[in-house]
């Protein structure tokens, strides 16, 4: 202090204690310092009404609901006031009445003020019985109202966008939505417009919302103002059960509850795991369970016969399927399926089939678990505690959602890398380093003394790519956290279902350690990788092959062999859920249940394993993987043990390919990139996700858009076929790239370098062949 | 006993033009401040010198400084330039006539309080203040007034004048800070109070344009001097606007403790020939009413704050017999339904309510109980449940029409036509 004006007794003072003690309705406690009176309260297990208030958001003090009366100082030093619970800390010496009649008083007033300019439309509003302004007017407000005046009017069914429906009147200005908005997702999708009692809730210019995350506005919001389509008119709460399970539409795995009515599942909602998914859902998880009841569910067993796939009998299905694939097949897929399905998966391939040919990676991933690399895997809650995070070629908005919302809040003190050919994070929100997929390995070199240096390094990567990166990783010593393409790939990877490891990362010649629990030692010999296993099936080397929840037509990166090989293969077996493109190649299809239709445990991006739950029966015929593994092993004569091995003691390394190098071509370099509503597993097929599906799409740099306009039907001309799409123009693309999205079809039919065009007049998006 | 402090000149000079300014003595207090005192002795003097805030509430100026924390984060200073309560226009015309004194406190202040930054928020109507007050700074930095370095010295700081979108909260003093920041004109929860987190996160002061336009003679004077002005616990002038039924409305720069009949009957020119006073609104719209067997309360914050009602921003509303107190009320709530941000309940729902009730009142249209109505509404926005101030203001002048003028309210709830109007037309006849 020399020269500033003084702080008032700036005496030297032992720091202040970490706990204080109040007393509540009388009752003495004790908090930590800072605690505020709403969550005192609450903990003592005692109830005060809250609107704007909620645990997940920052105090605001709109509301004024949640009044109580206070007596003590600093906050009420000459005598009892009544004040807000939720900007309110509990203090040394404070005495907190809830219950006090001027606090009462105050509450029932601000209840009386909410209903004046609301339209009481409880009978036909979604939110009638779970509503806290029915409740908390019920429990705290006047019996009557004397409004006696015009209401306010504003809109009402009001379309905000692909899944939100608004009602501005039922809005009671809580702003848990636009502080949601801000705060958590760092976005402005929600604004408030207009002043006084004429404000409303809506988008900012009035467009649709855009955005990944709009469903968990509807669980925030206390009233019926915002609701999701999909529920609109669907149940009433006290109609619906709640059933515990995960999301298995991303590697991450949310909580949920599934709420039934009856048999059908009417809505997703939050089940708050914060260590996962901090409380949040994406709107993918959230509204993916319309594919339950998609008109392209395959609902019976099916047959080619004269060329036709003809409905028969399990029985018939599975001893076509059995003959054919005795006669030397390879498996494709798993990573779809759960732990106990991808380990039966993975005995019937060595056991019955006699094959190592097993790979799940149809997709670009080439590994699952950082650890089956020598790498050092993560925890998700790695993300808060990083202070440097690089992202290699990875969008988790678009691949991990709800894992981008913890990636946000930890981008406010942790420095954020992002590398690789496409802009994943917003401007300003991390450091962009440009590099072509090539170029990774030489740009994580690169940053790997700063990785080093850092206090805890992370590194978030999709698991594309060669063993030329992974040793680069390996470099940097950070942690690394994969979100994969899959939903269980490490569940897959795991269960051995790769063509050079057996269960628990077992090597091959360790196979006589499941001698006893599979009745039998497995083959020795290395199998065939998937690249593998398709070139061999275009070159008629393999008789057989069994698709298990695998589509490669879409998600294998080479789209031209894995038409080839599915063209060629003599037979070929598809258990899916979807008539998938793959599965009308099929001789042989197994209608499967879908992840909210059976039950097992999933293994999550970061091994976590949770428990799924069969929520609803499925459709028709189909059946869950599982039953259908070990009847098809019962037909191939060799029943499953169903044993689950331990994890080796001396686990084997998976290999990568060295290189991920390609022959340079004139054009746009192809990059797949995840798109959260494109394709994969049951999205593409979703109707619920129909309006947010849209015309498969290119991006490109401005510079590369040969004159043309974002929003124009192109032709991209690859050296394996050419695509219809539409163009936008995207500056995050770096110059010289073509970006289309991962499993959107057509995405994986252009070869690695592909040419702008203008389209013909008329030409819709789609596949056209060469 | 006049003493015209801070309008000194205006009316006989072109104190917007920095020669003129200068040549009055402008900008010496500055000079002197950089030369021969430390911050800490500019402190010392608004200190001694008892300066109250005259932006409504009379906080002292010193003290307000003095909590800023010392941890070496940048510190801003706002100068509350919004006016938009109804009848003040003292500011104003500070800012149109004597820009440079509005300026040149602002740097004392930013000296005093090692301010980083110094941003003049201006009401959104003050084109022309606006217009006269960039061009104030412009002119001071190219003399090396502001900026870095000012007048060779190691103190440096830069001033920014903000114009706002038009609304009353943004003077409320945390919604100032979001309407800065860009976002919209909410208040904020206290705390953390603005000194501690306030624009930007910063540790940041608010005064009133006046309050820190004070400053200059202060420093120049030195503490005492000013304190010795007027009431020992008000010390000092204040620009009083006077408006209403009076015959020369305006504003008038008074000593503190001046009596209101004095600044009504002589400065104001008392009221117009032939009719009597019936109360003061003596700060806009946020303040209870005078009558008239108060008119002698000295003007200064205690003296109006002990007839319950407050000198606040001093714009003075005066209405004779012929202003009927429920069309003042009326005007008042119209006022405040426009002017709430609609963040908090009481006041969002509340204000809309009042006005329709007495909008009702206003045109024929009372019902037996409106007054009761009203009277509940106060009491369910006012008693300090809103998040700002302003919910309180909207019904502290409403609460007093109605225990001052119940017959009027009861008058209006017949729905029969207005009897103060009535009157009015008897007496023209
Ligand atoms: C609704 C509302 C409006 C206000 N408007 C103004 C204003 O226009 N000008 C002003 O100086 N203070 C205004 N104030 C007071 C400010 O919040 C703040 O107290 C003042 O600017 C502090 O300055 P002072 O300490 O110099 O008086 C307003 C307060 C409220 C609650
Ligand atoms: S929001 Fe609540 S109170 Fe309003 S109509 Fe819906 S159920 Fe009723
Ligand atoms: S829409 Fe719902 S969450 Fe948003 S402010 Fe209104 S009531 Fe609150
Ligand atoms: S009292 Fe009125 S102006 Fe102040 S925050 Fe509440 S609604 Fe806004
Ligand atoms: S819950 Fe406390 S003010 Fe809204």
């Amino acid at each position: 202090m020399s020269s500033a004006p003084p702080a008032a007794g700036a005496a030297p003072a032992a720091p202040p204690p970490t706990t204080v003690n109040c007393t509540i309705n009388g009752q003495p406690c004790t908090f930590p310092r800072g605690t505020l009176i709403v969550d005192a309260v609450r903990q003592v297990g005692r109830n005060i009404p809250f609107y704007c208030y909620h645990p997940k958001l920052a105090p605001v003090g709109a509301c004024r609901v949640c009044m109580v009366q206070v007596e003590g100082a600093p906050v009420a030093a000459r005598g009892p006031i009544v004040t807000t619970a939720c900007t309110t800390p509990v203090f040394e010496g404070l005495k907190i009445e809830t219950m006090a009649e001027p606090a009462k008083l105050a509450r029932k007033q601000v209840l009386e003020f909410l209903l004046i300019n609301h339209p009481l439309d409880c009978p036909v509003c979604d939110k009638g019985g779970e509503c806290d302004l029915q409740d908390f007017t019920l429990a705290y407000g006047p019996g009557v109202s004397g409004f006696a005046e015009t209401k306010v009017h504003r809109r009402k069914a009001d379309d905000l966008g692909p899944f939100l429906v608004l009602d501005q009147e039922r809005c009671i200005m809580c702003q848990r939505c636009v502080r949601y908005e801000n705060e958590v997702l760092g976005e402005f999708n929600l604004v408030l417009k207009q002043r006084g009692d004429h404000t409303v809730i809506d988008t900012g210019q009035g467009e649709p919302y855009a955005g990944h995350f709009s469903g968990n506005n509807t669980e925030l919001c206390p009233v019926g103002a915002l609701t999701s389509r999909t529920y609109r008119f669907k149940a009433r709460p006290w109609d619906v059960r709640a059933v515990p399970t995960v999301c298995q539409a991303c590697s991450l795995g949310c909580n949920l509850n599934a709420q039934m009515r009856g048999d059908a599942v009417v809505r997703l909602m939050l089940r708050d795991n914060m260590a996962l998914d901090g409380g949040w859902l994406c709107d993918r998880g959230r509204y993916g369970f319309g594919h339950i009841r998609s008109e392209r569910r395959l609902t019976q067993p099916m047959v080619r016969r004269d060329g036709r796939l003809c409905p028969v009998s399990w029985e018939e299905a599975l001893r076509v399927a059995a003959a054919g694939l005795q006669k030397g097949a390879a498996v494709l897929g798993g990573a779809r399926l759960t732990d106990e399905e991808a380990l039966a998966l993975s005995e019937l391939t060595r056991m019955a089939l006699g094959t190592n040919d097993v790979d799940w990676r149809v997709g670009a991933q080439a590994f699952a678990a950082p650890e089956a690399l020598g790498l050092q895997g993560a925890e998700v809650t790695s993300i808060d505690r990083a202070d440097l995070i690089v992202l290699v070629d990875t969008c988790l908005a678009e691949e991990a959602p709800v894992l981008d919302i913890r990636l946000r809040r930890a981008a406010r003190k942790a420095k954020v890398v992002d590398l690789g050919p496409v802009r994943n994070m917003p401007v300003g929100r991390a450091t962009r380093v440009v590099a072509a997929v090539e170029d990774l390995p030489r740009q994580i070199l690169l940053l790997a003394p700063e990785l080093r240096a850092a206090q805890a390094p992370l590194i978030i990567w999709n698991g594309r790519g060669s063993q030329e990166l992974v040793d680069a990783v390996a470099e940097t010593g950070a942690r690394v956290l994969v979100p994969g393409e899959f939903s269980n790939a490490r569940g897959a990877e795991a269960a051995g279902l790769v063509p050079t490891m057996l269960p628990g990362y077992r090597a091959l010649a360790d196979g006589h350690e499941l001698a006893a629990l599979w009745g039998g030692t497995p083959p020795a010999t290395a199998g065939r990788s998937a690249r593998e296993i398709l070139a061999a099936c275009r070159d008629r080397k393999i008789q057989a092959l069994y698709l298990v929840g695998a589509n490669p037509l879409r998600t294998f990166p080479d789209g031209r062999l894995a038409r080839e090989a599915l063209d060629a293969v003599p037979f070929l077996v598809v258990q899916d859920l979807f008539t998938t493109e793959s599965a009308e190649h099929a001789d042989v299809v197994l209608p499967a249940l879908g992840p909210l239709e059976k039950e097992g445990t999933v293994t999550g991006l970061s091994g976590v394993r949770q428990k799924v739950r069969r929520v609803t029966a499925g459709p028709g015929e189909a059946r869950a993987d599982r039953v259908i593994l070990s009847q098809l092993a019962e037909a191939l004569g060799r029943p499953l043990r169903g044993a689950r091995p331990e994890v080796s003691d001396r686990p084997v390394r998976l290999e990568l390919p060295m290189t991920s190098a390609v022959h340079a071509a004139p054009g746009l370099r192809v990059v797949v990139a995840g798109q959260l509503f494109a394709g994969g597993g049951t999205a593409a097929f979703d109707p619920n996700f129909a309006p947010v599906r849209g015309d498969p799409q290119v991006r490109v740099h401005p510079q590369d858009a040969r004159g043309l306009a974002s929003g124009t039907r192109v032709h991209l001309r690859g050296e394996d076929g050419v695509v219809k799409l539409v163009l936008r123009l995207d500056p995050g693309v770096a110059p010289g790239h073509a970006v289309v999205a991962a499993h959107d079809f057509g995405s994986n039919q252009l070869g690695p370098w592909a040419e702008l065009e203008a389209a013909p007049a008329q030409a819709a998006a789609g596949v056209g062949a060469q | 006993m006049i003493r015209r402090i801070l309008t000194d000149g205006i009316g006989e000079f072109d104190l917007t033009r920095l020669d003129v300014y200068r040549a009055r003595g402008g900008f010496q207090a500055l000079h002197k401040a950089l030369t021969t005192m430390s911050p800490q002795d500019v402190f010392n003097e608004v200190k001694t010198s008892n300066l109250r805030g005259r932006g409504g509430a009379g906080a002292g100026a010193a003290f307000k400084w003095s909590t800023l924390p010392e941890d070496g984060r940048p510190r801003y200073l706002i100068l509350n330039g919004d006016e938009s309560e109804p009848g003040s226009f003292s500011g104003r015309m500070l800012i149109e006539k004597n820009p440079h004194l509005v300026l040149e406190g602002a740097l004392l202040a930013a000296y005093a309080c090692k301010m980083a930054r110094v941003f003049i928020y201006l009401r959104g109507e003050f084109h022309e203040g606006a217009q006269i007050l960039t061009r104030a700074v412009a002119e001071a930095r190219e003399a090396g007034l502001v900026g870095p370095r000012i007048l060779g010295s190691e103190f440096g700081v830069e001033v920014v004048v903000h114009r706002g979108a038009g609304a009353y909260i943004c003077g409320e003093e945390t919604a100032i800070m979001e309407s800065l920041e860009g976002k919209r004109g909410h208040p904020r929860t206290r705390p953390p109070f603005p000194t501690a987190s306030g624009l930007y996160g910063m540790p940041t002061v608010i005064n009133n344009v006046e309050t820190i336009a004070n400053v200059v003679g202060i420093v120049a004077n030195g503490g005492a001097w000013f304190a010795a002005i007027g009431p020992e616990k008000s010390p000092g002038t204040k620009i009083c606007s006077v408006s209403g039924r009076v015959r020369r409305p305006g504003n008038y720069e008074i000593q503190m403790g001046t009596p209101l009949r004095e600044l009504i009957e002589e400065h104001a020119g008392g009221l117009e020939p032939g009719h009597q006073l019936k109360f003061v609104l003596p700060a806009g719209a946020s303040s209870a009413l005078v009558l008239p067997k108060d008119l002698d309360t000295p003007l200064d914050f205690d003296s109006m704050m002990s007839i319950r009602s407050m000198l606040g921003s001093a714009g003075m509303l005066v209405c004779d017999e012929r202003d009927c107190a429920v069309h003042v009320a009326y005007l008042g709530s119209r006022f405040y339904h426009h002017e709430s941000c609609g963040k908090c309940t009481p006041c969002r729902e509340g204000t809309g309510w009042t006005e329709r009730v007495l909008h009702r009142m206003e045109h024929g249209a009372g019902r037996p109980g409106d007054t009761e109505r009203l009277q509940a509404l106060c009491r369910g926005i006012g008693g300090r449940k809103c998040l700002c101030l302003l919910g309180d203001f909207s019904v502290t002048y409403l609460q007093s029409a109605l225990s001052a003028f119940p017959e009027e309210f009861v008058a209006h709830e017949q729905g029969g036509p207005c009897p103060v109007a009535a009157a009015v037309e008897v007496a023209n006849r």
